[in-house]
């Protein structure tokens, strides 16, 4: 009877859902991730009062800092944030619920002071014993962190047995990507976290999906009755997704001489974009309905064989250029980077899905550094009519529709159409009818880490990748990955900064008979 | 609103037109402001989500409930029609306008149309016919008047042509133990237009933070609660009223014995769900200037329980030197919780516009509605 008294306090509050009390910890706290991100977008959901009254958040990281100064430095982080409004009234309340676990990641000793922590904060505050991991780390870091998590029984199967003096509660692991870097390494992290955690208590985030027009992909083509039906082959010519970045590595070069942009990008982020775009309708919008659906997507493209890469995977690396009006360094003038790297900095590709919906239709992914602006969009070109009516308006072929989502950085959807232009003669001319998400609702939009935590404190993995998709993604990244191992590449730098690609990415769609949108 | 943009009107001044010419006219508007943004390099963007009806009863009041409607199109971009009963009008006369305002970090506009419609006062009934007329086709026609006459014909007719009525509780006269007129509004066959509440946005912060006290770590002192004191502002009752009314509904709790004339607080007792009696009382205070009728603050104090839970109070209080709400639980024996939530702006556009969120019936207002009412001995 309690929980339903509760629970009709909370109706009619207009918040999707709330989370119950919770710590939130995170492994390397003091890293980037955590300090630009995490904490200021978890200080952001409590000045928007979507965290619980009862809730904490512990930082656990290498360097030697006091609760206080900790908390200083993080302060600073939210002032500077750009978006985030700072109130010194919300700050001080939050400030006293960010806590402070100094340890190597490797010694056990941290790990059973953080459990001490957390047995102060929940006997303290009422957090019931539920605890959120967050691995902010560098992806070295998490074999070990997960190893003794389980050792001192942080993990929470044990707990949850109530094995642990009967502690109740939950227990769950966000881990950032990258999963591994190749199908093996992928299999060793999730064989190790699986040996530790429940796949329940596994989140594998991938920011993208927290996005709020990726979500609304699946509301556009599940909630209208008029684009489904046309979301096939026989309507559908081709579909190009494209997540361009101006930007260069931002000094990670030592993360991105090993990763690579299919690691980076291809394997995780272009593909669940695909997913979602080719997957069938779920049977519900739950977090297992949603990634049957992708995995079945993922189980149908169809693989490279090694001597196909070269003709349908396009690699290249940016050499010194203009972006935006400003002279950038080429790749290999970056920071800790190789004189003489052969990492990719753009990848282009063509994969086919081979199922009864999308059989001959293909897609053609594209992403790639110092490209002339930041997009992130998937187009959908539908095919052009199957008969021209139009030869008197001196037309030779008719342009098709395209159906475009833009995810990044105005978020909407736009579609082309052929009008006539108004007069005697026949004129017929493209035009967009465009919906754009600041138009029509004028409201502030949560980021997508804002989305992806409070979707994690509240259960919630639909957004979110199932281990078998992750191993699934990069088995079909392995043969590409093995060809450009095998044969590196003798023309790298073969684009300039600032251009949309080396010429071969071009021609890998032209020779098709198509072409890139111009963004 | 969240994003507070500059307006800025596309056309220099209203463009008066003949009421049958309204759409045409509109129409050469759009063409012509197309025309002028192309040469400029600017997209112009005109969006419609819904139509919103404002009535002003003067000119001057018309003027005030003008600016607002035009702030709520930053959030809900809508064709607006604003009704005006004006004595210098010699009969029915139309204007037309539009404003923008420039999307961030882009050279998009986004713009929405203001139609006003003025009547004398003896051509007021003509109004109506006119609103039929010019409402978007198929669209949610939302009607904004703070404080209506429900027996008024006038505005009978208007709410049968709207989806949703909007008042603000807050903008009725205070008649004291009859301080609910809202409630008169609320008929109990649901054939008219849905009731939304200014009054009752403003106490969103407050409902939120009072349910978060209960998570499931403290869902069972619900349980226990004993009593509640809530204090408010000058001016009127009816926040704290409705905060009242929305707590016992929500809980459960029947009116033993409702609220009492006097001078001094206003106390009521309650029954909750397990037959234990809760006192809920009312204090006006005036420690320093506040909007009408404000919370100021709210404290709940639940009993010990059963299985050694000590006595456990919950309060939040408005600090306005912080511009923050501060909540705090604390208990005898159980948790200790505290914190704040920055005061959400309350006036009148906000209210609205976050109002207008919300196109079909708010069934946690009305039973609130109706409970607050049952605690001024009203049914």
């Amino acid at each position: 009877m309690e929980t339903l008294l509760s629970d009709r306090l909370r109706e009619g509050l207009r918040l999707r859902r709330h989370p119950g009390p919770c710590a939130v910890v995170i492994f390397g706290g003091t890293g980037d991730l955590a300090r630009r991100r995490l904490i200021p977008d978890l200080y952001n959901l409590a000045r928007k009062g979507l965290l619980p009254a009862a809730f904490a958040v512990v930082s656990f990281a290498r360097r030697p800092l006091s609760d206080e100064a900790f908390r200083e430095q993080v302060r600073q982080s939210v002032e500077e944030s750009p978006d985030i409004p700072f109130d010194a009234a919300v700050w001080e309340t939050f400030a006293d619920r960010i806590h402070y676990v100094q340890s190597e990641f490797h010694d056990r000793a941290g790990y059973d002071r953080l459990q001490a922590v957390l047995a102060d904060l929940d006997g303290r505050m009422g957090l019931g014993g539920n605890h959120l991991f967050y691995l902010a780390t560098p992806p070295s870091a998490y074999h070990e962190i997960i190893n003794l998590l389980g050792a001192s029984q942080l993990a929470g199967r044990a707990r949850r047995a109530g094995d642990v003096g009967g502690t109740e509660g939950w227990t769950r692991i966000i881990i950032e990507k990258p999963f591994g870097s190749d199908l093996e390494t992928a299999r060793a992290l999730n064989w190790r976290v699986g040996e530790v955690f429940d796949e329940t208590q596994v989140f594998r985030i991938d920011h993208y999906l927290g996005k709020e027009t990726v979500q609304n992909l699946m509301t556009f083509r599940f909630g209208n009755t008029i684009f489904e039906p046309i979301w096939t082959r026989q309507y559908v010519d081709h579909v190009q997704i494209t997540v361009a970045e101006s930007g260069g590595i931002a000094g990670r070069g030592g993360y991105y001489e090993e990763a690579g942009v299919a690691r980076d990008m291809l394997q995780n982020h272009l593909l669940q974009l695909l997913t979602l775009v080719a997957m069938e309708p779920p049977t519900a919008i739950e977090a297992d309905a949603v990634r049957d659906e992708k995995v079945k997507i993922l189980h149908a493209i169809r693989p490279y064989a090694a001597e196909e890469v070269a003709a349908a995977a396009v690699r290249g690396q940016y050499a010194h250029g203009a972006v935006d009006g400003r002279q950038v360094p080429g790749y290999r003038e970056e920071e800790r980077v190789a004189p003489h790297s052969v990492t990719p900095t753009y990848v282009a590709g063509r994969f086919e899905i081979d199922n009864w919906r999308w059989a001959g239709v293909p897609f053609y992914l594209r992403t790639g550094k110092r490209l002339p602006k930041r997009v992130t969009e998937i187009a959908i070109q539908f095919k052009v009519p199957p008969l021209l009516l139009f030869r008197q308006a001196g037309m030779e072929e008719m342009e098709p529709n395209v159906l475009t989502l833009n995810i990044q950085p105005d978020e909407g959807i736009s579609l082309r159409f052929a009008a006539k232009v108004p007069g005697q003669a026949t004129r017929i001319r493209g035009v967009n009818m465009d919906f754009n998400y600041g138009t029509a609702f004028g409201v502030e939009e949560p980021t997508a880490y804002e989305r992806l935590l409070l979707d994690a404190m509240v259960g919630d993995r639909t957004l979110f990748a199932r281990r078998d998709e992750v191993e699934l993604a990069w088995a079909l990244m392995m043969p590409i990955l093995d060809a450009w191992a095998a044969a590196p590449p003798s023309d790298f730098p073969n684009y300039e900064a600032g251009t949309w690609g080396p010429d071969a990415a071009k021609t890998l769609i032209e020779g098709d008979g198509r072409r890139w949108r111009r963004l | 609103m969240t994003t507070p943009a500059v307006l800025q009107p596309l056309i220099a001044a209203p463009r008066r037109v003949d009421v049958g010419a309204v759409e045409r006219e509109l129409a050469d508007l759009w063409r012509a402001a197309a025309e002028s943004s192309g040469a400029e390099g600017v997209v112009l963007t005109r969006a419609r989500t819904l139509t919103l009806l404002a009535y002003g009863a003067t000119p001057e009041g018309a003027a005030r409930l003008g600016e607002v409607v035009l702030q709520t199109s930053q959030r809900h971009p809508a064709r607006s029609i604003l009704l005006v009963t004006d004595p210098d009008q010699p009969a029915l006369a139309a204007e037309v306008t539009a404003s923008c305002r420039t999307v961030r970090r882009s050279h998009k506009q986004i713009c929405s149309e203001q139609i006003i419609v003025r009547a004398a006062p003896d051509q007021r009934d003509r109004i109506p016919s006119v609103v039929r007329n010019l409402i978007l086709p198929d669209m949610p026609v939302i009607l904004y008047w703070p404080a209506p006459d429900p027996s008024d014909p006038f505005f009978q007719e208007l709410r049968e042509v709207a989806d949703r009525v909007i008042v603000d509780s807050a903008a009725f006269p205070d008649r004291g133990l009859d301080a609910l007129p809202a409630r008169g509004l609320l008929r109990d066959t649901g054939e008219d237009a849905p009731l939304g509440d200014l009054t009752w946005g403003r106490l969103r912060l407050w409902r939120g933070l009072t349910a978060q006290f209960f998570d499931p770590a403290q869902g069972d002192a619900l349980d226990r609660i004993r009593r509640v004191r809530v204090a408010h502002a000058a001016s009127t009752r009816v926040q704290a009223l409705l905060y009242a009314g929305w707590l016992a509904a929500r809980l459960r709790w029947t009116v033993a014995q409702p609220f009492a004339p006097g001078s001094g607080p206003w106390r009521a007792t309650l029954t909750d769900q397990r037959g234990h009696a809760v006192t809920v009382s009312l204090h006006l205070e005036s420690r320093a200037p506040h909007p009408a009728g404000a919370l100021l603050s709210t404290m709940i104090v639940a009993g010990a329980g059963p299985g050694g839970e000590g006595d456990a109070t919950f309060s939040i209080g408005r600090n306005d030197d912080a511009g923050a709400v501060i909540a705090t639980a604390e208990g005898e024996s159980g948790p200790t919780t505290r914190q704040a939530l920055p005061l959400e702006a309350q006036d009148e556009a906000s209210l609205l516009a976050v109002e207008m969120d919300v196109l079909g019936r708010d069934r946690i207002y009305e039973e609130a509605l109706r409970t607050a009412a049952a605690l001024l001995g009203q049914s």
